[in-house]
């Protein structure tokens, strides 16, 4: 090892230890030395009913002190552990927020490096990615479930990058009760474990429903869990950053079944196509349909989208083939602005009405689907350059979709 | 004269039958209160028995119209195995701080709006009958020209039988409560409420009632019917309405409040009903001095009313000689009348308002009021609309501003289940240390509806049930009597809050906003987000399915600027997946 690259590996730990720290210290400033966990704890935009701190305290009160009633929305994995495992006060509920988001840096760093992209990675810049992300440190923050929810997937993806099949797919089986759309990720994961450490897929399957089945008998709940009912079948109309809600306000009754379908089916159709499109590599395939249902799901919030940034800063070589990140960069600082006023002017204010805040919802999920296609355009891009070689000098390289099928 | 002559001897023998069967009994209070209103109240009482009447037939209601039950309200209650019902109507809102009292004179009126609540007997399997229930208050509704039943499954509840508890105590039988906020008492309400009572409007009692044009114009009114079923166990069944509300005493322009049953009711003292067992005038003294009436009481009796030991003047009106008199009243000395700057507030009031009225949230703020000398145990009660959840583990309770959260001993509640209708119900139990004011803050959150689920004028909001406020430590009429003759001798003012036979006290309704979307949009939100979706769908499927490919580009650097011009005509493609 040469001098110069030690000394840059020096100042690349200096700069992670920085990093970290900064966050570190951000979210114990924010959520100990300031009201804004107060102030944030109910946007909808940063935590939806099943992912919310307050409900989710609703559901732990209800669960020691009224056990006769049903309980909230959260997950009851969830109400499980903060009932029995984490004491019931602001400090130990703020410190598990917060080693969340560290563990989901780790893990991120553990993934990004298992990854073969064959790209020089940036280790502070993916930690920063996360532990420095305005929607990550804002759902740390507001404390909403979805933190902990993005720990759970990161921890799967780590897991499974680095051959771990077993332990990441109980992981899986678990957070699919937190988090059911994890379920769409499955043959994702399944490959990608498989890759690393040759196995039946089917094992892989089954070891998950055992763990999602042991879970549901362990916790005396249904296999067809109420989130589970409330997400699929959205319950709940509440407004949140998504797509679903204003239309499922608005559809007429009778159709209701038939969108509900279509919807649920819309995200449930990219898996395959996008399984056998990028088969060469299948943790593409988490990053892109991450981003797919953070924007389509039905009830997403920003910290689902933390997230699949996050992941995205994992592939420099996807990133560097970006078509307009600045454009979606620029919309959805605009997004973030228009949200929460056009909601306040809707129901604090009532100076507004519901179409003012549909509107920024609109605006923020087109953004999204077009950031998505352009990470899909990206990765295609930035493949087809490693695999045409050099440019020879004096020329440029233009990659261009071509008409016509493949 | 002859007709009258042979008709007596059958009317007697008709009357000697229905006293043992069945008996009426009709009253007329009056209570002035301080601020120069005065707040009269009709009750018509009827006593019937399962025995005798239902000799010859199936049932043991009566069905022949000549008797002193209407078929028409028992039938419904016999069919459906009601054993107990009460159906209160109020309009207007009962001000605490305004009246002095508690509430309405009448003991049984709900709260803001309309109310059914009853014990029906259970069905085969021993679960609550909900379907007999939504046909008796349909069947009801029908004969008070309201619609008295559940607009939609799983708006009656079943948690307030500890709230009401049942007078004749029966098993296997369940308690419903249909909040009706909404509604008022109208105009269409009254001719029914007479067309039940035997005297039909015509005389007694109740031909001071028949008057819509002054009776209508009463500001605070409360009209309601409780029934008791006679059964097996218990073969007295009695039913009793009632009509109350509150007049104006002093003149627009003002002057003294001098009244008369003249003035109030445009008639003297009625001919008697010849079947009523007792018609009584009664009027509950001020407990000013110089309070005066022309014509003497028969009798004057002390009763606890509310915690205060109270006079009250009767005069038996089935007396021929009370026939058309006029009975007046009068303040010695008054001149016009001023209005009080404070009153003796009632020992316990109870006041609800919303803080932080968002429309998607907000909380409910309660101030209890305890003046008394005594520590008071009750329960807090709430029944909303399903989409309205409270925060069960945010509800905190501060005596004088000071958090006690001690002083919640229970909590019941039942959330809802969205997004079929139902009940959010809330019991708190609470002690209410004497003369303290407590504030209990119970934070809730109003769930967004479906387009569909919006009821008509959803932009002005929708009406939320009272808050209801229930003693457990009232005391035994028996032993309040003792404490009278106890202290008599003594010169100590006679306050007990828990000498009362007054139950429960209510809130008033509040109008909650919703959430509410643009009524208009449906078709645009439909076409909109459709067309994200497929602008989606299309890119992605486009990403998918069509090739990629490259071109390498020749480029020259221009020297003079250093700009990159391409010369497109010499370049090499190639075409990679």
């Amino acid at each position: 090892m040469t001098s110069r690259t030690l000394i840059s590996d020096v100042s690349q730990r200096h700069k992670l230890v920085l990093v970290v720290a900064t966050g570190i210290l951000l979210r114990v400033y924010l959520l100990f030395g300031t009201s804004a966990h107060i102030l944030l704890r109910d946007r909808p935009e940063l935590s939806t009913p099943q992912t919310s701190h307050r409900s989710l305290k609703e559901g732990v009160f209800q669960r020691i002190n009224l056990p006769l009633t049903p309980g909230s929305a959260n997950s009851e994995l969830y109400v499980a552990i903060f009932s029995h495992l984490i004491p019931f006060n602001h400090w130990s509920w703020a410190l598990t927020w917060i080693a969340a988001d560290l563990g989901t840096s780790i893990a991120l760093l553990s993934f990004a490096n298992s990854l073969s992209t064959g790209a020089s990675l940036n280790d502070p810049a993916i930690v920063a990615s996360y532990l420095l992300n305005p929607y990550s440190i804002a759902a740390c923050i507001a404390q909403a479930t979805t933190s902990l929810d993005n720990l759970c997937i990161v921890f799967i993806a780590a897991l499974a990058v680095r051959g771990h099949r077993l332990a990441s797919m109980i992981t899986l089986g678990l957070t699919a009760h937190v988090s059911p759309y994890v379920i769409l990720l499955l043959p994702s994961f399944v490959l990608i474990a498989k890759t690393r450490r040759p196995g039946s897929w089917l094992s892989s399957v089954l070891v998950s429903c055992a763990a999602y089945a042991g879970a549901s008998y362990a916790l005396r709940i249904p296999l067809w869990t109420r989130l589970l009912d409330l997400q699929v079948n959205l319950k709940d109309l509440t407004p949140n950053s998504g797509m679903w809600w204003y239309f499922f306000t608005e559809i007429f009754d009778h159709f209701r079944t038939f969108f509900l379908c279509v919807f649920q089916l819309h995200i449930l159709a990219y898996v395959l196509p996008l399984q056998i499109r990028l088969k060469s590599d299948p943790s593409l395939v988490v990053l892109v349909m991450l981003g797919t249902i953070a924007t389509w799901r039905s009830y997403p919030s920003l910290g689902d989208l933390g997230l699949g940034m996050s992941l995205l800063s994992c592939f420099p070589n996807v990133v560097s083939d970006l078509r307009h990140p600045l454009f979606t960069a620029s919309v959805y600082l605009y997004t973030a602005i228009l949200l929460p006023l056009l909601h306040a002017l809707w129901l604090l204010t009532g100076t507004g009405n519901a179409n003012f805040f549909y509107a920024a919802t609109m605006v923020h999920g087109l953004n999204s689907s077009l950031a998505i296609v352009d990470i899909v355009g990206a990765v295609f891009r930035s493949s087809l350059r490693k695999a045409a070689g050099p440019v020879r000098p004096g020329r440029e390289r233009y990659i261009v979709q071509l008409t016509g099928a493949q | 004269m002859l007709l009258w002559s042979s008709l007596l001897p059958i009317l007697t023998l008709v009357k000697a039958t229905s006293t043992y069967d069945e008996s009426f009994h009709e009253s007329l209070t009056l209570h002035p209160l301080p601020d120069g209103r005065l707040s009269v109240l009709f009750e018509f009482t009827t006593l019937f028995s399962s025995t005798s009447s239902s000799r010859r037939s199936s049932t043991p209601v009566a069905q022949s119209h000549h008797s002193l039950t209407p078929p028409s309200l028992l039938l419904p209650l016999e069919h459906n195995r009601v054993s107990e019902l009460t159906i209160s109507f109020v309009s207007g809102r009962w001000d605490q701080r305004r009246t002095g009292e508690a509430g309405p004179l009448h003991h049984e009126s709900g709260g803001g709006g309309g109310e059914v609540r009853g014990w029906l007997r259970n069905n085969q399997n021993g679960k609550p009958d909900f379907e007999a229930w939504t046909r008796v208050t349909h069947a009801l509704g029908g004969l008070f020209c309201a619609g008295l039943g559940p607009s939609e499954d799983g708006d009656s509840v079943n948690t307030f039988g500890h709230i009401y508890p049942a007078h004749v105590s029966q098993t296997n039988t369940s308690h419903f409560f249909l909040p009706q906020p909404t509604l008022h008492l109208c105009t269409e309400n009254l001719t029914p409420f007479l067309t039940l009572l035997p005297s039909k409007g015509l005389s007694g009692l109740s031909l001071l009632l028949a008057r819509p044009d002054l009776v209508f114009a009463w500001g605070f009114q409360s009209e309601g019917i409780e029934v008791i079923m006679p059964s097996a166990e218990s073969p007295q069944g009695r039913w009793r309405g009632w009509w109350e509300g509150i007049v104006d005493l002093v003149p627009p322009k003002g002057g003294d409040r001098s009244f008369s049953l003249n003035s109030l009711f445009k008639k003297n003292v009625p001919r008697a009903f010849p079947m009523a067992d007792s018609s009584v005038l009664k009027v509950i003294l001020p407990e000013q001095e110089g309070f005066r009436m022309n014509n003497v009481p028969s009798k004057t009796e002390t009763k606890w009313i509310d915690g205060r030991l109270r006079n009250v003047a009767n005069w038996d009106l089935s007396h021929g000689d009370m026939a058309g008199k006029d009975i007046s009243f009068w303040w010695d000395g008054e001149g016009d009348f001023r209005h009080p700057r404070s009153f003796t507030p009632p020992t316990v009031t109870l006041f609800r308002t919303v803080i932080e009225p968002f429309a998607s949230d907000g909380t409910f703020s309660i101030l209890i009021h305890n003046t008394g000398d005594e520590t008071r145990q009750a329960v807090y009660s709430e029944a909303w609309p399903w989409w309205l959840q409270a925060w069960t583990h945010e509800i905190s309770i501060a005596q004088d501003k000071v958090p006690s959260p001690l002083l919640i001993t229970s909590m019941f509640y039942e959330p809802s289940t969205p997004p079929t209708a139902s009940i959010t119900t809330l019991h708190l139990g609470i002690t209410i240390p004497a003369r303290s004011t407590l504030q209990l803050k119970i934070p809730f959150t109003k769930l967004t509806l479906k387009y569909t689920e919006h009821r008509p004028d959803a932009e002005r909001g929708r009406e939320i049930p009272s808050g209801m406020l229930t003693f457990l430590d009232l005391e035994d009429s028996d032993d309040c009597q003792v404490e009278v003759s106890v202290r008599k001798t003594s010169s100590d003012t006679l306050n007990r809050s828990r000498c009362s036979r007054r139950e429960h006290l209510y809130t008033s309704r509040r109008l909650v906003d919703l959430p509410t979307p643009d009524f208009s949009m449906p078709y645009n939100v439909i076409i909109m987000t459709s067309t994200v979706m497929a602008v989606f769908f299309g890119l992605m499927h486009g990403a998918l399915t069509r090739r990629w490919g490259y071109v390498d580009i020749e480029v020259e650097l221009d020297e003079t600027d250093g700009a990159v011009a391409s010369n497109a005509t010499k370049h090499t493609s190639s075409k990679v997946e």
